[in-house]
């Protein structure tokens, strides 16, 4: 071969590359001016869909944007505001609830305005027969429908306990007692308003092209996979955002959500605690939520007290000598600090939040766990052993610690390990066996998973926690249960008054405080990385789901 | 000919009678779908409403031959996780954004692999040749999702020269491409270069020298087409490899193709959309495959079954 044609054809070929390189860096070149679309970086939802019924709460953050709920959530304090309704009563027998609802509210697409007959159609989708909405079974029960009912037979029902009064007045009644309902009615939930005229033109259908509601962003396109497209509402009755158009991308990797939020093609991400000092270090700001969002404990399997026929006594978590000796054995302050980062708060009875409880159960809050917890619970592997030794277990016992990650906390994995070290130092023999969630489910559903340790993580609300978590009948997460709860159920399902029902809650606290049923660890902030060169100030509250809430709220740079 | 590509077909009908078995169980062998399509606090009455209603509550064999005769008419049902769309309609729509990727990595490992191949057999053991070995060693050791991540950093977010991730202009394509790409590049100009290596070494070469043709057609021309059957064939079985290969390029660049979609679809148990990729998958691969025979056959004569 010439060289000299060889060495020409390289040349050629390399300044091809340089003016394509040229070209490619002159078309990347961020564009000047006002933020026009603001992009939201995140982990793709475990849904994908246009439908607010055919997935869980999680799922609903890519439409939030365009909806909205009867009750809101306060951004700095996390307290129920109104929203589109402007007040809500309970009867004295807590069986019915009165709303007034706000008027002149549009839905997008003239879709007509507001009224109490949409309040009636949200109840409907949530309750639909292929419903798996979080609170579809609530919704469900609450308004009595059976599992064999018909669409007909549901509709029919929901005619007599939702009465309309007025289009700004609505009456929904309940089979049970349910003073908690504010809750259910909040942006912390799952009852969204949508359009029933829209429903009656085009049903299930029209409904899967798009996202329609009364919220500050209209939705304009989902593209699978890829994204979902907002525009703004102008002169949007609550809020009209800064920004024209709002985009969730969704960026399966942490490092790929880092890089694109560091390189300017996003605004704001959701960075795994790992990476965020990566991200400060280039200069993108982490902002945590204003109260903790995630909370975090571990649970001793097979803890079925109320249930003797499926209690195993052989099992050393039975006796609760060796439950507070493994809380004794954890190192908190070690775990807090070297793998998340040192911004939690302590967790004292697991899901009890001192702030937001309190708020809904005046008194649930009982200041003595604080001034015990440090001798019931503190770090202390002597006394740990000795407890160890005292029940029987000088030489310890083997047991299996669970291992799986859970969205909003992936260094579970990481805490685990941690824990495990901990139990060694006192002679105990973990197990790790890395599972996926869904086999941990099987196991705690069928009251079988004995001899196992497994994590969680979830927002605040003792009361759903417990009527979960704690209960031997009628529930599905079968965790520690005892005959003291099982009362206290069973009050709780007939007290109203407020006082009473915090007293109610408060004694399953003092119980499972001091039975040391499971071991609670922390509350976590939520966090989002955001772009300061973008975004000047982003207040969320965090105790909805998490993050990307009140959107519509921030402030740009410029 | 015609025999055996017809016995090769009906083969092929098999492998993907078994794969459909396969799929198929494996998939529910990895626990139930309700524990992840439900929330974890629905409870039992909750679990009978939703099976019943996707059909779940079923016996398997009944649900694996209402999913068969489906299949066979192209309709894996509709997806859980993708609410609203049929399984198959979602790998149809995801599908091009992983035939674009998969064609510009074949495009680049072609027109890489084939001239370094060719360079580095006719400079052998020179330098160009040991930077080749170089760059086969680092394409073939290399792990993907690595090297994705690296060439982001240095190229989207340091550089500033590329987008990080995502589908959209013809910029987005160059890094998701080079990664896919390179390790077949590698691949491939090993092989072309030990292809090269032989013939360059042979009579009728020698001839064509002794004849005064001028090095360049000796080397492209009679050189390369003589070597390249092997390339060819591998070429071929490539093309399946990228296409149905780029699960872990795509999860690290966000591109939304169909290996993303798998990803996404066995986290969400969706079994519908599992169901249709692996389908979708077998059949390019034992297409890809199928090819490759034929085209074996028909280049060497001396091949007949």
């Amino acid at each position: 071969m010439q060289r000299w044609g060889t060495r020409g054809v390289l040349w050629g070929v390399a300044v091809l590359v340089v003016v394509l390189v040229m070209h490619v860096a002159w078309a990347q070149a961020p564009a000047k001016g006002k933020l026009e679309r603001l992009i939201v970086a995140v982990a793709p939802l475990g849904w994908d869909t246009n439908f607010t019924w055919l997935q869980s709460r999680s799922g609903m953050l890519d439409k939030r944007p365009a909806l909205e709920y009867l009750v809101g959530i306060d951004r700095n304090t996390g307290a129920y505001i109104p929203e589109l309704a402007e007040k809500w009563a309970m009867a004295p027998d807590g069986k019915s609830w009165t709303i007034t609802l706000r008027k002149g509210v549009k839905f997008h697409e003239q879709w007509g305005e507001f009224t109490a007959k949409d309040v009636r159609h949200a109840i409907f989708l949530i309750s639909q027969p292929d419903s798996v909405q979080t609170d579809a079974g609530l919704w469900r029960s609450l308004m009595g429908i059976e599992k064999n009912d018909s669409i007909e037979a549901m509709a029919k029902k929901l005619e007599q306990m939702v009465q309309i009064v007025n289009d700004h007045e609505v009456i929904i009644h309940t089979t049970v007692v349910a003073p908690e309902l504010v809750d259910s009615l909040s942006a912390k939930s799952d009852l969204v308003m949508e359009s029933k005229a829209r429903w009656d033109a085009g049903g299930k259908e029209l409904y899967g092209q798009k996202v329609v509601g009364t919220g500050p962003f209209e939705f304009v396109e989902r593209k699978v996979g890829s994204y979902v497209l907002y525009k703004r509402v102008e002169n949007h009755w609550r809020q009209t955002p800064a920004y024209k158009e709002l985009e969730f991308r969704w960026v399966p990797e942490g490092v790929t959500r880092l890089a694109t939020l560091i390189a300017g093609e996003v605004h704001i991400s959701d960075i795994d605690r790992a990476l965020q000092k990566d991200a400060t270090d280039k200069g993108m700001k982490v902002i945590s939520s204003k109260l903790t969002a995630i909370g975090h404990e571990w649970l001793f399997g097979g803890m079925y007290f109320a249930t003797p026929d499926k209690l195993d006594q052989k099992q050393p978590f039975v006796d609760k000598r060796v439950r507070q000796a493994m809380n004794m054995a954890i190192n908190r302050k070690a775990i807090a600090t070297n793998i998340l980062g040192g911004r939690v708060q302590p967790m004292l009875v697991t899901r009890f939040h001192p702030q937001e409880d309190e708020a809904l159960w005046p008194g649930i809050w009982n200041p003595e766990w604080e001034k015990r917890a440090e001798d019931l619970y503190g770090y202390n592997p002597t006394k740990a052993k000795a407890l160890l030794k005292e029940a029987g277990y000088e030489k310890g016992f083997e047991f299996t610690i669970y291992l799986y990650t859970l969205p909003g906390l992936p260094e579970i994995i990481d805490i685990g390990q941690a824990l495990a070290l901990d139990w060694e130092a006192v002679g105990l023999k973990p197990k790790m066996v890395e599972i996926d969630f869904p086999r941990v489910r099987e196991q705690y559903r069928t009251k079988s998973i004995h001899g196992a340790l497994w994590p969680l993580r979830g927002s605040p609300n003792a009361f759903n926690l417990l009527r979960i978590f704690n209960k031997a009948k009628e529930s599905v997460v079968y965790a520690y249960e005892h005959p003291y709860i099982e009362e206290r159920h069973e009050a709780l399902g007939k007290a109203v008054d407020k006082t009473e029902r915090a007293r109610l809650l408060r004694e399953i606290g003092d119980h499972k405080f001091n039975e040391f049923a499971d071991m609670p660890l922390f509350w976590l902030f939520a966090e989002a990385g955001v772009n300061p060169k973008y975004i000047s100030d982003y207040t969320f509250p965090g105790s909805i789901t998490g993050f990307f809430t009140h959107l519509e709220y921030i402030k740009l740079a410029q | 000919m015609q025999r055996y590509i017809l016995i090769r077909f009906l083969q092929c009908l098999l492998a993907l009678w078994v794969m459909s078995v396969i799929v198929f169980s494996l998939a529910r062998m990895t626990g139930d779908p309700l524990d992840v399509l439900l929330p974890m606090e629905a409870g039992e009455g909750e679990r009978e409403r939703v099976a019943h209603h996707w059909g779940l509550d079923r016996p398997l064999y009944e649900q694996y031959f209402v999913f068969l005769g489906k299949a066979l008419k192209g309709d894996f049902g509709n997806s859980w996780k993708w609410q609203g769309h049929t399984a198959m309609g979602l790998v149809i729509e995801r599908l091009p954004a992983t035939l674009q990727l998969a064609g510009v990595a074949i495009v680049i490992s072609v027109m890489l692999a084939l001239p370094f191949g060719v360079l580095t057999a006719v400079w052998k053991d020179t330098f160009f040749d040991s930077l080749g070995k170089i760059v086969a060693l680092l394409g073939q050791s290399l792990p993907s999702f690595w090297l994705g991540i690296v060439l982001m950093w240095i190229f989207a977010v340091s550089l500033g020269w590329l987008p990080t991730s995502g589908r959209g202009t013809w910029h987005h394509m160059i890094l998701p491409a080079i990664c896919l790409g390179w390790f077949q590049v590698a691949a491939m100009m090993r092989l072309v270069r030990s292809s090269m290596l032989d013939v360059l070494d042979s009579e009728f070469v020698k001839l064509t020298r002794v004849k005064g043709l001028p090095e360049w057609k000796v080397v492209w021309k009679h050189c390369l087409r003589n070597a390249a059957i092997a390339p060819l064939t591998y070429f071929t079985v490539t093309a399946g490899v990228l296409i149905t290969g780029s699960v872990v390029i795509e999860s690290v660049f966000a591109w939304p193709g169909t290996g993303l979609l798998a990803v996404d679809a066995v986290r969400a148990r969706d079994f519908q959309v599992v169901q249709a990729i692996v389908i979708v998958f077998s059949s390019v691969f034992l297409m890809a495959n199928l090819l490759v025979d034929v085209l074996y056959a028909y280049i060497d004569p001396r091949i007949r079954y």
